[in-house]
């Protein structure tokens, strides 16, 4: 018997597979603290996707994110990608964004992947979900990663990311995962989203 | 060009150096161990030698004599 690991992931999503890909966002600013920060043991960073980007509901499997100036192969170990629907008129952070998202009207909050990335190569990165995320088409999207790498090393790179105010936001730290409120940026990540 | 052993002998009057270079250009790293001081005197010997070539020094944090500091260029 044949399983479609797509659709056994989140049978639960009435939006199906289809097998397509969206670019939500393409710029070219670089950001060293997205997604993940090199320089430090730990790090989070966040971002919001408004709905319009998205043109309806999708059941998504998976993400491309792109990244440059990595040593390569470099990983960071213990990372995890959550995403959550977000109140529709919620668009932004707030000035002072909480790592946990207890100031943001977020809703379905899932991890989407768990996963140790080696970037292995700079440039468009694809990461497919362990846990499909079933977007609503009119929420908002928040995205989270959590890098609990636990050291640094040298040869990180950036995030590519496209200028937006307000829409990200980031926090780093050695030692213990950071904890509190991060520093919200104007910046998203660039993201292609596959559902 | 940063004088890499020069800077290294002026921060070392004050910690360990972990890290000091360029990383292809893209960005100057200094990373300390026991700093013995504070952030401003850090600013002082260090941005003389790395400023003429990445002025921008886009990151510093000193936690429990750690120093972490990032400068890049005018444009990244």
């Amino acid at each position: 018997m044949i399983i479609n690991p797509y659709v056994f992931n989140n049978s639960s999503c009435a939006t199906p597979i289809t097998n397509a890909s969206s670019l939500i966002a393409n710029g070219t600013n670089n950001v060293f603290q997205a997604p993940a920060y090199g320089l430090y043991d730990y790090s989070w960073s966040s971002f919001i996707y408004t709905a319009g980007l998205f043109g309806g509901a999708r059941q998504i499997r998976g993400i491309e994110i792109e990244v440059g100036f990595f040593s390569t192969p470099y990983t960071f170990n213990n990372q995890t990608i959550k995403l959550a629907h977000l109140a529709p008129a919620t668009t932004t952070f707030d000035s002072t964004p909480a790592v946990d998202w207890s100031d943001m009207p977020v809703s379905d909050v899932q991890v989407v992947k768990t996963f140790n990335w080696t970037v292995s190569a700079n440039g468009i990165i694809q990461i497919l979900f362990d846990t499909n995320f079933c977007y609503n088409g009119t929420s908002n999207l928040i995205l989270g990663w959590e890098n609990r790498d636990g050291s640094w090393a040298v040869g990180y790179g950036y995030g590519k990311t496209i200028a937006s105010a307000n829409s990200g936001a980031y926090k780093y730290q050695d030692t213990t995962y950071p904890t509190g409120n991060g520093t919200r940026i104007s910046n998203r990540l660039n993201l292609r989203i596959l559902y | 060009m940063v004088d890499r052993q020069a800077l290294m002998d002026a921060l070392e009057q004050h910690g360990t150096v972990v890290f000091c270079d360029d990383y292809q250009g893209l960005y100057y790293l200094i990373v300390m161990d026991n700093w013995d001081s504070d952030i401003p005197t850090f600013d002082s010997i260090a941005d003389p030698f790395v400023l003429p070539d990445y002025p921008d020094q886009g990151i510093i944090t000193l936690v429990d004599g750690v120093i972490k500091t990032q400068y890049n260029p005018a444009t990244i």
